[in-house]
């Protein structure tokens, strides 16, 4: 049967199966297993012969090692922390230094709003207007008031007048600019400097036919409790800050 | 078949290049604002002003952008960390210049250059403070919860960038040599990749979601779209023309451990190892014409350039599968094909 002609093929170089895991591309985590048996380490890389196929592959499969391997290193610290376990308690560290950048940051604006005030004190324009304010001798008491014009630094009169329903003694502050005659007013709620306080709401302004001046009314519930209220008086057009109003509530 | 759920490469140089230039140029108006214009001119505010009026390619604002517009965000509640991103990359490449002693930046002298190193240092200081602003200004545009966890990834930002910048000097000043692949993506996932991509993406999903949204996808996926375009720009750095804004060879120049100077050391005889080893061991100043030329031709006998630029490819392959894991549910945008695009686009660019 046997045939001495019959072809027969060389035996192949290989000692056993080729099984070569890297050359398939596979799931981001499935990398993690070791690699096959082509006697090849990392730190050689893929030799110059070789094809792009496999330095392809090399370079996928090394990135899923780099990028699995430090996320898992972040989630052990993740984990770690919300444990309270690590070592060195830096997640209180963490906010410390986070409260500290805030700090810095915000001391870093001041100093900008430091600057602008400085700025505006020497601004001649805003002198003006401070020698011009209204309030400032106006202080109503509880009833009604009607409040006497300051002449401004040009001469122009400004009248204001209020109205305060109040079971309790109130003072009303005033800092309002000049040449707001023509403005249509508006007062946002008056708070008090403890935010647990609930804020005076009821104060708005309008226009007094008969005077033909703005009309500042105010009404203070009977439970108010007694603190320093402030606001900002704006353009009701604009929304831009005109002046502002301060009710001090005596007990 | 939409591109939501379509999974082929998409090759859309002309939207990557528009949306760039959009975006950019939104983003360089918003920058604008927050550039001083009063005194000193001369020492400070002209330097702090330059490397942003030098015109980058926008890349990190334009994805940030992107992503939140993807997820659903407006425009503008984005913007401001987007400058922030801009301001404070800025930053780092002044710094990053005077420590790898770079001579150009985007086609022009760098800064150090062109003032000396202490008023570029100030310069790039104040960039940094700088980038603090817009970060500020976020809480009075997305509240104060969203701007603060910003605030916080962006301090998680400048630490990974520190990390990887003093892995990569460290590896100079220490003449490491013996270095594996995984070495180097593990120093551009931290130097390159956090702040051109992963973050830009992070922070622009949490605006996108109003902070709904977990992260970690966006590491992975930066990481293989940021380790590609560094690979990319290390090659380009390689065959550098005018439009590159580099120094041709200047990675070699400044010894700086790319995947091909490594690949190059792994594939060389016990002679040339011995040989670069001594030529990295210089400082710039030191090292010639003749010797960088050399390491050069050492790269291309042992087929680093192929095998860098193959492995690039690998990695924006997997960026694109990345990609499909975080986006394939949104609605199809023009925003979201840009992302699509990018792993592509990396290649692309010149």
């Amino acid at each position: 049967m046997s045939n001495p002609n019959r072809l027969r093929r060389k035996d192949p170089v290989r000692k056993g199966p080729i099984r070569n895991p890297t050359m398939y591309f596979r799931q981001s985590n499935s990398w993690n297993e070791p690699a096959s048996n082509t006697g090849q380490t990392e730190s050689e890389g893929p030799s110059s012969s070789e094809s792009m196929d496999d330095v392809v592959t090399h370079g996928v499969k090394l990135g899923y090692e780099v990028i699995e391997k430090y996320l898992r290193q972040g989630q052990r610290v993740a984990e770690e922390l919300s444990n309270g376990s690590h070592p060195d308690n830096s997640k209180e560290d963490d906010w410390e230094k986070l409260v500290g950048d805030m700090l810095r940051l915000y001391r870093d604006l001041s100093g900008f709003w430091i600057d602008a005030v400085e700025a505006l004190m020497r601004s001649p324009e805003f002198l003006s207007t401070v020698t011009n304010v209204l309030g400032r001798n106006g202080q109503a008491k509880s009833g009604s008031a009607h409040q006497e014009p300051n002449p401004g630094a040009n001469g122009e009169n400004m009248k204001v007048a209020v109205e305060i329903a109040s079971q309790k003694r109130a003072q009303v502050t005033l800092d309002l600019r000049p040449h707001l005659m023509q403005a249509a007013l508006q007062v946002h709620t008056l708070h008090a400097p403890d935010p647990h306080i609930p804020p005076l709401t009821d104060v708005s302004f309008r226009i007094d036919g008969d005077l033909n001046v703005p009309v500042l009314t105010l009404t203070i519930p009977e439970e108010q409790p007694a603190a320093t209220y402030t606001g900002v008086v704006v353009d009701q057009k604009t929304n831009e800050a005109r002046g502002t109003i301060s009710v001090r509530l005596l007990s | 078949m939409s591109l939501a759920t379509s999974h082929a490469p998409i090759h859309t140089p002309e939207l990557i290049s528009d949306m760039l230039q959009e975006y950019g140029a939104m983003t360089y108006e918003a920058i604008k604002q927050y550039l001083p214009t009063g005194m000193p001119r001369q020492h400070l505010y002209d330097l702090v002003s330059d490397y942003p009026e030098r015109g980058g390619k926008m890349m990190r604002s334009t994805i940030c952008l992107a992503t939140a517009r993807a997820f659903g965000s407006r425009l503008e509640d984005a913007l401001l960390s987007a400058v922030a991103i801009e301001l404070l990359h800025n930053a780092l490449l002044i710094h990053d210049d005077i420590e790898d002693g770079s001579e150009e930046r985007r086609g022009r002298p760098t800064l150090h250059k062109l003032h000396g190193i202490p008023l570029a240092l100030n310069a790039g200081d104040t960039l940094s403070l700088l980038s603090l602003r817009p970060l500020m200004d976020n809480i009075q545009r997305i509240g104060s919860g969203l701007a603060m966890r910003i605030f916080k990834e962006t301090e998680r930002v400048a630490w990974e960038s520190a990390e990887g910048q003093a892995m990569e000097l460290g590896w100079c000043r220490d003449n490491c040599n013996d270095l594996k692949d995984a070495d180097y993506l593990l120093m551009v996932l931290k130097k390159t990749c956090w702040l051109a991509t992963i973050h830009p993406c992070r922070v622009g999903a949490l605006i996108g979601t109003r902070g709904q949204i977990a992260l970690d996808p966006f590491i992975r996926f930066g990481f293989f779209v940021g380790a590609a375009f560094q690979i990319q720009d290390d090659l380009l750095n390689l065959v550098a023309d005018a439009r590159y804004g580099k120094e041709l060879n200047g990675d070699i120049w400044e010894g700086k451990r790319t995947l091909m100077l490594i690949h190059a050391y792994q594939q060389a005889n016990p002679g040339e190892r011995q040989r670069l080893a001594e030529t990295m061991a210089l400082s710039r100043d030191q090292r010639t014409a003749k010797q960088v030329f050399w390491v050069r031709q050492l790269m291309d006998r042992y087929g680093a350039v192929d095998h860098a630029r193959r492995i690039a490819h690998g990695l924006a392959g997997a960026a694109l599968k990345e990609y499909s894991a975080i986006y394939d549910g949104l609605p199809d945008s023009r925003d979201k094909q840009f992302i699509q695009g990018l792993p592509t686009w990396v290649f692309e660019r010149n």
